[in-house]
C-alpha cells in the first residue's frame, strides 16, 4: 500500500537563514529561524492566495530562534487562547500571545527572573483535553534538566489534585448509590465564565539530569508520560503527574567506530501514548526506532531495505541524519525527515514505508525564491529537510482537505512547503 | 623620652591603629615613576629596595601601576608577599640584564632559569605585565623579552625580516617558526614573479605537517604560504600575518581553516579580529571551514558530541557575533547556529589535502 502526497503550496526564501523550527496549530504554521525572527503562515488560503503574501513576521531574538511551538485552544467560557512559545540560541525562552482576529503579537513574560536564567533548548505544550488536568509546558536545558510548569489560563488555577480528589468522591458516591450523577463540569463552566483571562505558568518540578548530557528534544503523551531525549543516545521517559523516571532507553555505547555518535534527534509519542518514536544518529545515518511505553519494550526500528546484508547494526530509516518526526492523528502514520532530503511517510503497524517524498531545490513554484546555494556556496540542490508536522484533516483549506490529511516541512534551501494526500475525497 | 608601650595604647582607641602605630616606617618604591631609560629606572629601584634591606634595615613598600595591590616587606598579613617581592626583584634584575647585555630572552626561557621561585609560567607573565603596565610601556618587547615562538610558517619564496637595521630571513621550502618581529619590522618577498601566491592559514600542526609534506613532495602550480598558529595564535603569529598583510599585497588568496566546532570558530576570530590593537589581526582572512555541511558529503568522518565548554562558548560567541561590525559575522552566525542545532563538531584532519589547495 502506497500513499501518495501532492504538493499544495511552497514559499521559497522564507526566512533569510536556516529554518529550524515548525509548529502547526488551526490558524497558522509557524516556523522560526536563524534569522531570529518567527513567521505565522496563514493557513486559511483562498484560492488566489500565496503564502508568500499571507504571513505574520515577529522579531525575537538576534541570535537566531530554533524550536517553535503554538498552544491553541478554546477555554472554558469560550475563550480562544493561542500562544507561540520559542527559544534562541541565547537559551531564552519568549512568549507571544496572539490575537486570532487582528493577528497582533503580543510578548508575555511567563517565567520568573530565576527561571529566565537557565539556557534552555527544547520545548513541549501539552494540550490537556481533562477538565480536571491542567495544561502543561515542558522545557530542556543544555545541561540535561528537565522542567515541567502547569499552565493556567485564567486568573484562577486550577487545583489538579483537589479536582481528582473530587472527581473521584463523586465517581465513588455515584457507584455507592448506583445513579449517575452528572458531571460538575458544566457547574465550573460557568464559574470561569466570569474569569479574567490571565494566561501564567506555575513551575512544578524539575527532572535531573542523571548524566549531564544536552537535552535534546522533548515530548509530552496524552497518557501522562514525558520523554526526553539527549545527545548521548539516552531517551528517559517519566510520569508527568509524579516526574519520576519510569523507562530508561540506553544507546548502544559503542565508541570509536564510525556509528559511535548516536544522538537522539527527537521523541514523538502516538497520540494515544501506547508508542514513542526516537529519532537517533548512526554515523551520519539515520535511524528511527519505536517503543512500547507501558512496559518499555522495544518494538522495532523503521528500515529501508539495503542491499547489504553486512549492516548489522545499520538499520537506517534515511541515509542522513533525521531531524523531526511527527504522528498523524489516528496514530497509523508515522513522518520522518532528514538530512537526506527525504520525507517518509511509515505505516507504523507494520512499519513499511508507505511513501517517499524527495525534496529539490527546484521544486518551488516563484523561480526567484529558489536557493540553490547557501552563502558558503554548499549547494542546496537537494535540501536537508529539518523539520516536518503531520496537519489534520480540514486545517489547510482548499480542495481535498477536509478530507484528507497534510504534510508540511521546512528545508535548508529556507522554504515552507505543504502537501495533502492525494485522492480519496 | 621615648613613648611607651602604656602611651601608645592611650592614644590608640582601636586594636587597628595600634598595631598601625606600631609599625616601622617603611621606604616607599615607585615602579611607577620613569625616570630616563628602562634601564636607568630599574636600576634606581634596585638599589634603593637593595640600600633599604641592607643598611637601613627598613621595611620597604612597593607602589605599582595599574590596580595591582602596594607590596610590603616584610609583611604580617599576606604570607605571599615575600614571594611575590622576590619574583618581582627578580625579573627586574633580570631584565636589567637582559637590556644591558641587549640580549633578548623568552617567558619560558626565564621560567626555567629559576622554576623554584616562579612556580608557573603563568606567574612569570603576569609580573612581566605588571612591569610593562607599571612603566607604561606598549609590550613587553621593550624589556628585550619575548614570549617564546609558537607559530609555524612554510613558504616556497624567501622572506626578508627587517627589524631595527638587524636582517633576517625566513629561507624558502622549509619549515621555520615565525621569527621575532617587533611592531615596527618590514618584511620583503624575495623572488617574487607575477604567478599566483596563496597564503592559507590552519589551525592544526598535523594538518600543516601534511600540506607541507605534500608541498616539499612535488611542486604545485602556485606559490604558497602556509602558516599554523597551534590552536590559538600567539601575538607573533597574528603580527606576522599582519605584517604579510601590509608589506606583501601580492598574496591574492587569504584562506583560514580550523576545526568545526565552536573553538575553531572562536580561534579564526581571533586571527581576524581584534579591536584592542589593529596590529594583531588580518582581514584579508577569509574563513573557508572546515564547515559540518562539508564534512557531511564525506561518510566516513567521524561526529563528536559538543561538550558543555562548546556549548557555552558557542552560546557565548552567538552572542557577541550579532553585535559584530565584521563583514563575514553572518557567516559564522550561521555555522555556530548549525553546529549548535546538530550537537556536533568534528575535526579538520578528516577533510582530504587537496581541499586546502582548490581555493
Amino acid at each position: 500500500m502506497s500513499n501518495v502526497f501532492i504538493s499544495t503550496a511552497n514559499c521559497g526564501k522564507a526566512h533569510d537563514a536556516d529554518i529550524f523550527g515548525l509548529s502547526v496549530c488551526n490558524p497558522y504554521t509557524v516556523t522560526c529561524s536563524g534569522d531570529g525572527s518567527i513567521k505565522l503562515w496563514k493557513n486559511n488560503l483562498l484560492d488566489n492566495e500565496l503564502p508568500r503574501n499571507n504571513y505574520i513576521r515577529q522579531f525575537v531574538h538576534k541570535t537566531g530562534v530554533h524550536h517553535v511551538e503554538v498552544f491553541h485552544s478554546v477555554e472554558r467560557g469560550g475563550n480562544e487562547l493561542c500562544i507561540i512559545a520559542c527559544v534562541s540560541f541565547s537559551g531564552h525562552i519568549f512568549f507571544y500571545n496572539v490575537d486570532i482576529e487582528s493577528g497582533d503579537l503580543n510578548e508575555l513574560n511567563l517565567l520568573s527572573p530565576k527561571e529566565d536564567k537557565k539556557s534552555y533548548w527544547a520545548i513541549k505544550w501539552y494540550k490537556s483535553d481533562d477538565s480536571n488536568i491542567c495544561h502543561r509546558f515542558a522545557a530542556t536545558d543544555v545541561k540535561g534538566s528537565t522542567y515541567v510548569w502547569r499552565f493556567h489560563p485564567f486568573e484562577e488555577e486550577l487545583d489538579e489534585e483537589q479536582a481528582q480528589k473530587e472527581k473521584m468522591k463523586r465517581e465513588a458516591k455515584a457507584r455507592r448509590n448506583g445513579e449517575y450523577v452528572p458531571d460538575k463540569d458544566a457547574e465550573i463552566d460557568s464559574t470561569f465564565r466570569s474569569a479574567t483571562v490571565r494566561p501564567h505558568l506555575m513551575l512544578d518540578a524539575e527532572i535531573p539530569a542523571q548524566k549531564p548530557a544536552f537535552a535534546t528534544c522533548i515530548d509530552i503523551s496524552s497518557s501522562g508520560l514525558i520523554a526526553t531525549g539527549f545527545s548521548n543516545g539516552n531517551v528517559v521517559i517519566s510520569q508527568l503527574r509524579t516526574l519520576r523516571p519510569i523507562h530508561n532507553f540506553e544507546a548502544f555505547g559503542i565508541q570509536g567506530i564510525e556509528q559511535n555518535s548516536n544522538t537522539v534527534r527527537d521523541v514523538k509519542f502516538s497520540p494515544l501514548g501506547t508508542i514513542l518514536a526516537v529519532a537517533s544518529d548512526s554515523g551520519s545515518y539515520g535511524c528511527v526506532t519505536m517503543y512500547e511505553t507501558e512496559y518499555g519494550e522495544r518494538i522495532g526500528s523503521l528500515t529501508v531495505p539495503t542491499h547489504s546484508n553486512q549492516a548489522t547494526i545499520g538499520a537506517f530509516a534515511h541515509s542522513g541524519w533525521v531531524f523531526g518526526l511527527s504522528f498523524n492523528s489516528t496514530g497509523e502514520f508515522l513522518a520522518s525527515c532528514g538530512y537526506d532530503s527525504k520525507v517518509r511517510v511509515w505505516d507504523v503497524k507494520s512499519r513499511e514505508r508507505v511513501s517517499t517524498l524527495n525534496i529539490t531545490a527546484s521544486d518551488i513554484e516563484e523561480e526567484q525564491e529558489i536557493l540553490l546555494e547557501d552563502e558558503h556556496g554548499d549547494s542546496l540542490k537537494f535540501p536537508p529537510v529539518m523539520a516536518v508536522k503531520f496537519i489534520n484533516k480540514g486545517v489547510r483549506k482548499g480542495m481535498g482537505s477536509d478530507t484528507n490529511e497534510g504534510l508540511c516541512c521546512v528545508c535548508m534551501d529556507r522554504s515552507v512547503r505543504w502537501f495533502r494526500e492525494a485522492g480519496g475525497a | 623620652m621615648k613613648e611607651c608601650l602604656n602611651d601608645y595604647m592611650k592614644q590608640c582607641s582601636t586594636k587597628h591603629d595600634l598595631l598601625e602605630a606600631l609599625k616601622s616606617p617603611s621606604r616607599t618604591i615607585y615602579v611607577t615613576v620613569f625616570q630616563g631609560s628602562v634601564l636607568d629606572t630599574i636600576e634606581s629601584i634596585l638599589s634603593l629596595a637593595r640600600n633599604s634591606i641592607e643598611h637601613h634595615q627598613q621595611p620597604i613598600k612597593f607602589i605599582l601601576g595599574g590596580s595591582a595591590k602596594p607590596l610590603l616587606f616584610p609583611s604580617l598579613n599576606d604570607p605571599n608577599s615575600t614571594n611575590k617581592i622576590s619574583v618581582l626583584l627578580t625579573l627586574l634584575r633580570t631584565i636589567h640584564k637582559c637590556l644591558e647585555e641587549k640580549e633578548v630572552r623568552t617567558i619560558r626561557d626565564i621560567y626555567y632559569s629559576n622554576v623554584e621561585l616562579y612556580r608557573n609560567q603563568k606567574k612569570v607573565d603576569y609580573w612581566l605585565s605588571t612591569i610593562v603596565r607599571s612603566f607604561h610601556l606598549p609590550s613587553k618587547e621593550y624589556l628585550n623579552i619575548v614570549p617564546a615562538q609558537k607559530g609555524l610558517c612554510y613558504t616556497t619564496l624567501g622572506i626578508n625580516v627587517e627589524t631595527d637595521d638587524m636582517q633576517s630571513a625566513i629561507m624558502k621550502d622549509s619549515s621555520v617558526l615565525i621569527p621575532h618581529l617587533k611592531q615596527n619590522s618590514k618584511l620583503t618577498l624575495v623572488e617574487y614573479t607575477d604567478t599566483r601566491l596563496a597564503l592559507i592559514v590552519l589551525e592544526k600542526e598535523a594538518v600543516y605537517n601534511k600540506l607541507v609534506d605534500a608541498y616539499s613532495k612535488e611542486l604545485q602550480p602556485h606559490n604558497v604560504i602556509i602558516v599554523t598558529g597551534k590552536g590559538y595564535p600567539d601575538f607573533l603569529t597574528r603580527l606576522f600575518l599582519n605584517k604579510l598583510q601590509s608589506f606583501a599585497s601580492c598574496i591574492k588568496s587569504w584562506s583560514i581553516y580550523t576545526d568545526a566546532d565552536p573553538h575553531g570558530i572562536d580561534i579564526a576570530l581571533k586571527y581576524m579580529e581584534n579591536d584592542h590593537n589593529p596590529l594583531y589581526k588580518c582581514d584579508l582572512l577569509e574563513y573557508r571551514g572546515v564547515r559540518l555541511c562539508q564534512l557531511l558529503r564525506h561518510k566516513d568522518v567521524q561526529f563528536l558530541e559538543l561538550s558543555q565548554r562548546d556549548v557555552s562558548l558557542a552560546i557565548k560567541l552567538l552572542d557577541r557575533l550579532t553585535d559584530s561590525t565584521h563583514c563575514e559575522s553572518h557567516l559564522f552566525l550561521i555555522e555556530l547556529q548549525r553546529q549548535l542545532f546538530y550537537y556536533k563538531k568534528a575535526e579538520m584532519n578528516a577533510i582530504d589535502k587537496d581541499h586546502f589547495f582548490s581555493h
